[in-house]
């Protein structure tokens, strides 16, 4: 087939997409990022899981992390595609802002920056919404420019 | 060029009328005095407007993304690219987690450069355990497949990749790479008797598609051809393997180093075509991680700058041999040697995050050392780029 022909079902099946998309109601069980909320916590990752967050959702990324100053534990939840990036390992230093609540006697944190050895990731924007949609095929290509 | 608007400006109403989860918005100015990085240095610069978009549908999620770029001294390489996607992740336990996407996409350029559109298809399937809380094993496994508007670029290739770290107390992590890769170009020769209508071909039989514009101007095909004659029923395959090492340093929470290693070698076949050339920021299909064999060192530092910002400094340096490609005079006259190049890299690059607003800054400048004068050259290029992220799901 003519690539040029191929390309205009391409966008035409993109547009389908977005059609789509806007049919989803988008339901969500679980708590939501509440900005009043949040906290900055630095500490050592004592353990790391692959962990179901939200009904029908893929698995999340999750760090038990013990603070530094105070020694208190939580557990924070990072992203569900975002960890085929960057590899985080027990015993690494990281410091996160996210949003604190409380359930059943544990304390979560959905993190919303991580900055580990110079780097920071942002994982969702200041209202909390999710800046890491898209998985390892899709970012392969979005680099700009030469290098780093 | 009028489709192309058409079908920037459908895409925007869809975006705009239609509840996305997430939409990225982005535009990207770049700047260099070498273009077409060759001895014959062209300024230009290169103006780019994307999006991005995704929508999670359960465990599956949906992607796309587009980009019209523009240069401005050479406006016959302006093109329009499209990706769209599918991918899902699997966690098979608490350490191990599964990854799949499909993706397709193409290119359109405009009608000087056509011969150079495509459509693609891709998969990707990725697995990533932690063998212990130190210590992280990934393997993954890429096809691609690219259908050119010219048939001779036409190829399908496959790539493995095996890796496994370790983290150390002292916040050191060593990092082991092997990559084997395959690619088939499925019909690149051209007939051994051309058109009497085609143009002669120059001496040392080269002949065929591509033509330049002006003296080593650096559109594919610059030497008067860019086909070799053979079975236009005829593959060609290349098969790759390097091995990488890679030790990165935290130094706290705001610095990071590290310093990483690649040998790959060209286990058998050969590049099908008379000249190898890449571009800044414009794919040339000449040109991939298939094309060379040689050696890869680099080094980068990373920290957190003042008010958040971050700075990330690099240097790469690179020997490569391009097999199959002959080294050649100004005048194109073969030099019987195997093309040969030594490069090194300068690289700064500074971001700063706003609360939906991200901001970078590029700069680089490349050094390149090669036994074929044309690509004896240096270049600057300067990049700035903004990005703005549109949230109107419901999901927080």
């Amino acid at each position: 087939m003519n690539p040029r022909s191929l390309f205009i079902f391409l966008v035409w099946v993109a547009s389908a997409g977005f059609f789509l998309a806007g049919q989803e109601t988008g339901e969500q069980a679980g708590p939501f990022y509440n900005v009043d909320t949040e906290k900055q916590v630095e500490g050592t990752i004592r353990e790391l899981l692959f962990e179901p967050r939200y009904e029908d959702r893929a698995s999340f990324l999750i760090l038990i992390l013990e603070e530094k100053k105070s020694g208190e534990v939580y557990r924070v939840e990072i992203s569900p595609v975002w960890f085929f990036d960057r590899d985080l390992h027990i015993g690494e230093s990281v410091k996160i802002v996210g949003s604190l609540y409380d359930k059943e006697g544990t304390r979560y944190i959905i993190a919303r920056r991580l900055q580990s050895a110079g780097e920071t990731f942002l994982l969702r924007d200041s209202r909390g919404f999710p800046s890491w949609r898209g998985g390892k095929m899709k970012r392969a290509g979005q680099h700009k420019g030469r290098g780093i | 060029m009028k489709r192309t608007a058409v079908i920037l400006i459908l895409i925007a109403a869809l975006n705009s009328s239609l509840k996305a989860d997430q939409l990225t918005l982005g535009f990207f100015q770049g700047s260099t005095d070498n273009l077409f990085q060759t001895a014959y240095p062209e300024r230009d610069q290169l103006s780019s407007l994307s999006f991005s978009f995704s929508k999670d549908f359960r465990k599956v999620s949906f992607f796309a993304d587009g980009a019209y770029s523009y240069l401005y001294q050479n406006p016959y390489i302006s093109y329009y690219s499209q990706d769209l996607g599918l991918d899902i992740v699997y966690t098979m336990n608490e350490k191990t987690a599964l990854y799949a996407a499909i993706k397709a996409g193409g290119v359109l350029y405009r009608p000087d450069y056509q011969d150079f559109n495509y459509f693609s298809i891709g998969f990707l399937g990725a697995v990533k355990s932690y063998l212990s809380g130190s210590s992280i094993f990934k393997a993954s496994y890429a096809f691609d497949y690219k259908n050119y508007k010219d048939i001779i670029f036409d190829f399908t290739s496959h790539l493995v990749n095996l890796s496994l770290d370790r983290y150390f107390k002292t916040r050191t992590t060593i990092k082991a790479e092997a990559n084997w890769g395959f690619k088939y170009f499925l019909h690149p020769f051209i007939p051994v008797d051309p058109d009497p209508a085609e143009p002669e071909p120059p001496e040392g039989g080269h002949s065929g598609h591509g033509s330049g514009h002006g003296q080593g101007g650096g559109q594919m095909g610059w030497r008067d051809g860019l086909s070799l004659s053979g079975s236009p029923t005829q593959g060609q395959g290349i098969q790759v393997f390097s091995a990488s090492g890679l030790i990165a340093q935290g130094i706290g929470n705001n610095i990071g180093i590290r310093v990483s290693g690649l040998r790959q070698w060209t286990i058998s076949g050969e590049n099908p075509f008379v000249s190898i050339s890449e571009f800044y920021m414009v794919e040339n299909p000449t040109y991939d991680i298939f094309s060379w064999n040689g050696y890869v060192v680099s080094g980068q530092l990373t920290f957190e700058a003042p008010w958040n910002t971050q700075l990330k400094l690099g240097y790469t340096g690179s020997s490569k041999e391009f097999p199959g490609i002959e080294a050649m005079n100004l005048e194109g006259e073969s030099l019987d040697l195997l093309r040969q190049d030594k490069r090194n890299q300068w690289e700064v690059r500074l971001e700063k995050n706003f609360s939906a607003l991200s901001l970078y800054l590029n700069y680089s400048y490349v050094d390149n050392h090669s036994n074929d004068p044309l690509f004896e050259w240096q270049g600057h290029f300067l990049s700035v780029g903004v990005e703005w992220s549109l949230n109107w799901g419901n999901e927080r």
